[in-house]
């Protein structure tokens, strides 16, 4: 059917008002990376670097999430995925991120595979199980060791702990399901674009994610009524 | 189990229909309890979400709590040793940045509205850099925002003029040093702790100096934009765009409502330009009608009728309490302590005018005009300056825009001629060659069969009875978009048609879904079939989405210069291009037998957009 363009044409308005600068940010220093301007690899490596180790931590669970924390593995990484940017297909910020953190957590597992074969056990390498970063300097950490803290900061990171500890439980219980939070709600991919990867109905990975918030929810709770 | 599985389904819905603030009731305990720690839960991802940490301190500063995050940034309440005071401290995403030069913008502009001294202003004692961010250090003013105050219902006609009076006092004052705020809002709008109002986040304010350079940066909250900023007026906002939002604020004040729709983006920026709000008195008839009179003037779609400054609507505003003695003394009142410094005479004059014309309905001549409003319509000549309207650009302007993609187009149009298109190659040569060389424009137009075809480069005049099918074939997996201009200026969409929302990612939902995709070796197309008006084309195939495309062409909208509108018979003129062509019956690519015109654009990857002129033809030669 042929469509009139006065009544089928939509008017065009400014949604830009709300205006994302994220994705344009990104998009125009994967440009500059591309022709070879190694500042905006910095400047990327550090817009990314947080939420990088942020998401791997999370969908690692406890056990590797040491090897991040214990390496400049996550640093190596990245680096060199942003120096090789050329071959990424700049869709949406959700995807690279997921593209990334992907790049770094096949990295640890292969990483922690070497060195489960040569029979060093990660676990005893490192008490701290749950800490979120180092104190080494490791510029990826994220800054949060530091000293006296106003108690609302203190709240908030008690209030992280247990998040990350629900979510390790959950990823026991429900790998799928914590990845899922992972990549929704901390990468940020869209439902269509988990659901392109997943070859699910962008719909199902709505009630997915929902069904997962839901157990997320009472894990959490359960936390928070035994702490 | 049972109970659990209710439990889980109660959550659900309740997360589904995102009804997350329930009333906490004794009955349901469990479920309040869910709702909160799943709220609270989301809450802490977007924590994470955010880049970087709570930091501890940034400059001198002490960082005590979060106040807030948006999409802006975050704001903080943070300690000033030195000064021994509490302040707010707000940080831009560092995202929002993409050079040293958007990071020093930013602080200059911030450093501008540190300039701002006004009662009704937040003020901003510091801004700075630190660690790759950039920081705003505000007075920190304890309690609550208009927006929270509304939620607690709505506010009796005399108590909402007399605070919007408050405020437009203090936007006249920022206007009068050149600043206009754009993102006028009750959440913008801080209530102290004796309710007095105070206006903050001038730091998304533009100077009108810096204007240009924001051009198609588009900031600002949809349901308080004027029609100019919805329609991405950039170069032409002044103080009437706030005059706008305060219309709409105290619409919502006095009614509950807002004037327009807020359930859908679109429907509502729709709503924005072309309906009118429904008379708050039809609302609730307890408002008096100089007060909806007030209002309606504010949400004048017409610029130039509404109030010309933010000082001339207070006035209206105190008067319309007439009768009220507690309104009188409030004019005196306000006259007489509004600041420290000695009262100018001409303010204190006004008030008196005021008075006088609220007590006897009579005034000087100025007053006039005022005085007949309440006893019927009034023309709108006196105001109706027209000002900041006319388009009148004649360069040729290029607009690198987003990655993997590349726009180029003609904007100089004033002489009628369309010599521009070689400037703008040029341009387009000189600024993407080096930038993106892997983004290539490339014949976009393919003809299979020369034969088969006619092309109707050659001028010859098609009519409104002409069917034309456009029709689109990648062999990259790219978005696609297109849309015309017609000989207004005004830019409709055609493809995608039915763009569909994706709420999932939490930010701009619209904007990231409305490319369609289109997979290798597939094609697509649609239709034209009303091609009266139609003057350009712009097809764009990218292999990234475009996610502020609609600021762009909010910026483009602006450049387009009316022509003399098109009339049939018009001729199709693709420029630099080839295959445009008339489709033959019976030809086997055609996907209907009507002997219809054909575009078929074939792109072998990268970045695509192409233009097609439909000139009018007495313009042609």
């Amino acid at each position: 059917m042929g469509v009139s363009l006065s009544e089928g044409g939509f008017s065009f308005n400014i949604l830009g008002a709300i205006a994302v600068p994220n994705t344009y940010a990104t998009a125009t220093l994967l440009l500059q990376i591309k022709q070879g301007d190694d500042q905006a690899i910095d400047r990327l490596y550090r817009r990314y670097q947080d939420r990088v180790l942020t998401a791997v931590r999370y969908r690692l669970g406890r056990k590797l999430r040491q090897k991040v924390e214990s390496a400049d593995v996550v640093q190596d990484v990245l680096l060199g995925a942003l120096k090789k940017v050329h071959s990424f297909d700049f869709r949406t910020e959700g995807a690279f991120l997921h593209y990334l953190n992907r790049l770094v957590e096949n990295r640890i597992r292969d990483e922690a595979r070497h060195w489960d074969a040569g029979k060093r056990e990660i676990a005893k390498e490192h008490q701290l199980v749950g800490k979120r970063s180092d104190a080494d300097g490791n510029p990826l950490t994220l800054q949060d060791d530091h000293c006296p803290t106003p108690s609302s900061i203190v709240s908030a990171k008690e209030d992280y702990a247990m998040l990350e500890q629900a979510m390790d439980q959950l990823g026991e219980s429900n790998p799928e399901y914590r990845d899922l939070i992972v990549t929704a709600k901390l990468e940020g991919m869209s439902y269509a674009e988990i659901a392109d990867e997943s070859e699910k109905s962008a719909d199902a990975v709505r009630m997915q994610l929902r069904r997962a918030m839901v157990e997320l929810t009472k894990i959490f709770r359960d936390l928070e009524g035994n702490g | 189990m049972a109970e659990h599985s209710q439990r889980d389904e109660k959550l659900l819905e309740a997360i589904e229909t995102e009804i997350h603030v329930r009333p906490a009731d004794d009955t349901d305990i469990e479920h309040t309890k869910d709702v909160a720690a799943y709220e609270k839960i989301n809450a802490l991802f977007a924590g994470l979400r955010q880049p970087g940490d709570i930091p501890e301190k940034v400059g001198r500063y002490e960082i005590r709590k979060m106040l807030g995050s948006g999409s802006f940034g975050a704001v903080y309440l943070a300690h000033d040793p030195e000064l021994e005071r509490e302040v707010a401290i707000k940080i831009p995403h560092a995202d929002r940045f993409v050079s040293e030069e958007d990071e020093a913008n930013f602080v200059k502009e911030a450093r501008s509205t540190a300039t701002l001294s006004d009662p009704a202003i937040v003020t901003v004692f510091d801004v700075g850099r630190e660690g790759g961010h950039c920081y705003l250090v505000l007075d920190y003013i304890p309690g609550a925002s208009l927006e929270h105050a509304l939620q607690g219902g709505t506010y009796a006609p005399d108590d909402a003029a007399k605070l919007i009076a408050k405020v437009a006092k203090g936007l006249h004052y920022a206007h009068k040093k050149g600043f206009v705020h754009r993102d006028l809002k009750p959440g913008n709008i801080l209530l102290d702790e004796e309710g007095e109002p105070r206006i903050t986040d001038f730091g998304l304010a533009v100077t009108e100096e810096s204007q240009r350079q924001l051009a198609g940066q588009v900031a600002g909250t949809p349901a308080y934009m004027s029609p100019e900023q919805v329609r991405g007026d950039v170069h032409h906002l002044d103080g009437r765009s706030d005059i706008w939002a305060l219309g709409v604020m105290l619409y919502e004040m006095v009614t509950g409502r807002h004037p327009f729709w807020r359930g859908d983006v679109q429907e509502c920026i729709d709503e924005i330009q072309h309906r009118e709000p429904k008379p708050p008195r039809q609302i609730d008839d307890a408002i008096p009608a100089e007060l909806e009179r007030i209002i309606l003037k504010c949400l004048t779609k017409d610029v130039t009728a509404r109030y010309t400054t933010a000082d001339d609507l207070k006035p209206d505003l105190n008067r319309f309490r007439v009768g009220s003695s507690e309104a009188i003394t409030g004019i005196l009142a306000e006259s007489a302590t509004s600041d420290l410094a000695p009262i100018p005479a001409n303010e204190l004059t006004d008030a008196i005018g005021d008075l006088d014309l609220a007590m006897l309905g009579n005034g000087d001549e100025d007053e006039d005009s005022r005085a007949r409003d309440e006893l019927g319509p009034r023309k709108e000549s006196a105001n109706a300056k027209s000002v900041g309207l006319t388009l009148s650009l004649s360069v040729a302007v290029l607009l690198p825009l987003i990655a993997g993609a590349i726009v180029f187009w003609n904007i100089a149009k004033e002489n009628k001629d369309f010599q521009s298109s070689q400037l703008l190659e040029t341009a387009y040569n000189q600024k993407f060659s080096g930038v993106m060389p892997q983004l290539q424009i490339i014949p976009a137009f393919t003809r299979d069969d020369g034969k088969a075809w006619q092309t109707l480069t050659d001028g010859s005049a098609l009519t409104s009875q002409d069917a034309y099918r456009l029709n689109l074939r990648l062999d990259h997996d790219c978005f696609v978009y297109v849309w015309q201009v017609d000989s207004q200026g005004k830019i409709f969409w055609l493809y995608p048609q039915n763009p569909t929302c994706d709420f999932s990612s939490g930010s701009n939902p619209s904007l990231a879904s409305r490319g369609a995709r289109l997979p290798p070796g597939s094609s697509d197309g649609f239709e034209l079939d009303d091609t009266v008006g139609i003057e350009h084309l712009y097809v764009a195939a990218s292999p990234t989405r475009w996610e502020n495309l609609e600021a762009l062409l909010g910026q483009m909208a602006n450049k387009m210069v009316t022509k003399g509108k098109v009339t049939e018979p018009f001729a199709m003129k693709s420029r630099g291009v080839k295959g445009i062509r008339r489709l033959p019956t019976g030809d086997n690519d055609a996907e209907s037998s009507d002997n219809e015109t054909s575009l078929w654009i074939e792109g072998q990857g990268g970045a695509v957009v192409q233009e097609i002129w439909f000139r009018h033809v007495q313009d042609s030669q």
